[in-house]
């Protein structure tokens, strides 16, 4: 079980001796990830998804907050523990042709932690060579080939083959497959469930790709500027959403097959673009954007607060939507 | 009114010791104020057709036949001189990464107004003015300050806009935008759809929108042509193409795009997309089909009309006599 508690992640700027200012990009982010399922985070650029998802596979130190892996917390960790941690947490990232290294053959990317982490060597770390192959759907003939010898989609297997190689509890994909073309997304999206449901994976996906969390994930967290805006399984935000940037969100994705009219789901424009984060007020992040907003909605600072009395799991900071009445699900 | 049209284009591109046939078989039309989606995954060909009518191509590219007719005039074959007189003035294109075509040591509206000194001749003061307008127009925010900025200053989708108004500044027939929203987040993607389906119908401008986003043709294309592996493999109104795909291929896109959208598992398309030396003489998707028969090995597939206005390089519709001839 991955916990996230009050995570929060500060850039300083840095732009003189008294300026002690920061850019908060991840604001009181709690999430839980139960054992062998998927949670996404959504959001665009300068959402802070990807800053979350460096901070969850400890490429970086959290401002304040707690990651917790199995009850253990990241942030109390030391030394070796911490290298533990490391190898349990792998990360597949977005683009696999600059996140390979291009001097070594697909065979040395795989070899590398199965011997770090595994201590393999001779017939054993073949035989597990062997097998991650077969796991990632890849033919031993690439094993002596470069990043650049091999296409998009390959590339991406090597990426999932060297994160499955360390044995990890949990994996976080960068969007996994927003850089490649559509019939090689289907074929690693289908591979991912596959490996979850033989291996029991569980995944932390990032990604601004709707369909895509759609099919992977059961929950999902919409973040804007930092916070988390709403929360909730992943059927009931893409059939109710109820966070206004949640609406605009799936509103403006192009759609292949006609979304279901429905008259109160009505499109929702949001003014201009994503705000500078250096400018969010006490209030929603969101408010000079909204059509919906009030004069208070700048000033409220807002709490995630269940939809409705007792449904604890879709949960939207939203104070128009909170006190207003609920958009319900489409027949 | 036919605005563009493509017959039979084919390229090659030669380097010492090798020589790639990079599109054999491109045929296109397109109308004034009509948007025509240009689909096909990486390595299809669709940016080389679009570099084809601008003969921006890379060293050692040649022609090896076909014509490409914009507005009465051949171009296969123009003279440089003519070539030059088009770009800009008769064709206006937008690339995908617009931070890295524009000119980074100059405030943006400066680069808009050098179209208007270069392209119609106009003065400095006259040229700057009509930026300014034209920047308002493209819906940049803020254009008397944001006009006056950098590239880096400027967002994407700010810079998008600008990758429009540069575009549009001659006035151009016909507009290319190759892949003009990826990169984009869904919202800015939205807005510059928007504007490009604007000009179209306002300036009655023709656009050839490369994209390898079937959901994005749906939303803005009234027509649509897949490409694969060099050559066009079917092509018709969206609504048509999209809803009854009659190529194995454009069908397979179709239902994995149309299967992931609704939550379910996708389907995919076995395989990845061939190269070739030389034009194929057999269909370039045969060993990716899971409809293929004997005639697939044997010949290449010529189009055949499948529906109202709807066109297949396929043997399943080919007459019997066509298929042996």
């Amino acid at each position: 079980m991955l916990e996230l508690v009050d995570l929060r992640h500060e850039y300083p700027l840095a732009r003189g001796w008294f300026d002690r200012r920061t850019l908060v990009a991840v604001d009181d982010v709690s999430l839980n990830v139960p054992p062998g399922q998927t949670v996404a985070i959504v959001g665009e650029s300068g959402s802070g998804k990807t800053t979350l998802g460096r901070c969850v596979a400890g490429l970086l130190r959290p401002s304040a907050g707690h990651i917790r892996l199995n009850g253990v917390d990241l942030l109390s960790l030391t030394g070796a523990e911490r290298m533990t941690y490391r190898r349990k947490v792998q990360m597949v990232f977005q683009d696999p042709g600059e996140s390979l290294n291009p001097r070594m053959t697909v065979g040395a990317t795989l070899r590398e932690p199965l011997r770090r982490w595994h201590g393999l060597s001779g017939a054993a770390l073949q035989r597990r060579l062997e097998e991650l192959l077969a796991q990632v759907q890849l033919s031993p003939a690439l094993l002596p080939a470069h990043p650049h010898q091999l296409s998009g989609g390959q590339q991406q297997r090597v990426g999932i083959a060297r994160a499955l190689a360390a044995a990890p509890d949990v994996i976080v994909l960068d969007e996994p497959t927003s850089a490649l073309d559509v019939s090689v997304q289907a074929q690693i999206l289908t591979l991912l469930v596959d490996l979850q449901q033989q291996l029991g994976m569980t995944y932390l996906l990032i990604s601004h790709d709707l369909a895509t969390v759609r099919y992977l994930a059961q929950t999902v967290a919409v973040l804007y500027l930092g916070r988390v805006v709403e929360q909730g399984d992943v059927a009931a935000i893409f059939t109710a959403p109820q966070h206004p940037y949640t609406r605009a969100l799936l509103g403006a994705a192009p759609r292949l097959t006609a979304p279901v009219a429905d008259a109160r789901q009505a499109r929702l424009v949001l003014r201009g673009e994503v705000g500078n984060p250096l400018e969010v007020g006490p209030g929603c992040a969101l408010a000079p954007r909204c059509p919906l907003a009030q004069p208070a909605c700048a000033t409220t600072p807002q709490r995630l607060t269940p939809i409705a009395p007792g449904a604890t799991t879709h949960r939207v900071a939203c104070r128009v939507m909170t006190q207003g009445e609920q958009l319900g699900a489409r027949p | 009114m036919t605005l563009l049209t493509i017959r039979n284009l084919g390229l090659e591109i030669a380097r010492p010791g090798s020589r790639v046939s990079v599109l054999h078989g491109v045929d296109l039309t397109l109308r004034a104020g009509e948007i025509l989606g240009l689909v096909g995954e990486t390595g299809s060909g669709k940016t080389m057709t679009a570099l084809s009518i601008l003969r921006l191509l890379p060293a050692g590219a040649r022609f090896t036949g076909g014509s490409i007719q914009l507005d009465g005039l051949e171009l296969v074959g123009a003279s440089d001189a003519d070539i030059r007189h088009m770009r800009g003035r008769m064709v206006g294109t937008i690339f995908q990464q617009p931070r890295a075509a524009l000119n980074p040591t100059r405030p943006v509206v400066e680069q808009v107004a050098d179209r208007y000194c270069d392209l119609l001749g106009l003065g400095r003061r006259e040229a700057v003015a009509r930026a300014d307008t034209l920047l308002r127009d493209v819906g940049l925010p803020d254009p008397a300050t944001r006009g006056r900025q950098f590239p880096h200053q400027l967002s994407g989708g700010m810079c998008q806009r600008v990758m429009v108004a540069l575009a549009i500044a001659a006035g151009p027939r016909l507009l290319l935008a190759d892949e003009p929203t990826t990169g984009l987040d869904v919202t800015l993607q939205d807005q510059i759809l928007r504007l490009i389906q604007g000009l179209a119908a306002t300036e009655r401008m023709g656009v050839l929108l490369i994209t390898h986003d079937l959901a994005v043709v749906a939303q803005v294309c009234q027509r649509v042509a897949v490409m694969y592996a060099g050559a066009v493999v079917e092509s018709g109104p969206t609504a048509q193409v999209l809803q009854s795909p009659q190529h194995p291929y454009t069908a397979g896109l179709v239902a994995a795009v149309a299967s992931l959208e609704q939550g379910a598992r996708p389907l995919t398309i076995p395989g990845v997309v061939p190269r070739f030396q030389t034009p194929p003489d057999f269909c370039p998707f045969v060993d990716r089909c899971s409809r293929a028969f004997a005639p697939c090995r044997l010949h290449k597939p010529g189009m055949t009309q499948v529906g109202p206005e709807q066109v297949a390089a396929c043997h399943l519709y080919a007459a019997p006599e066509a298929a042996h001839a």
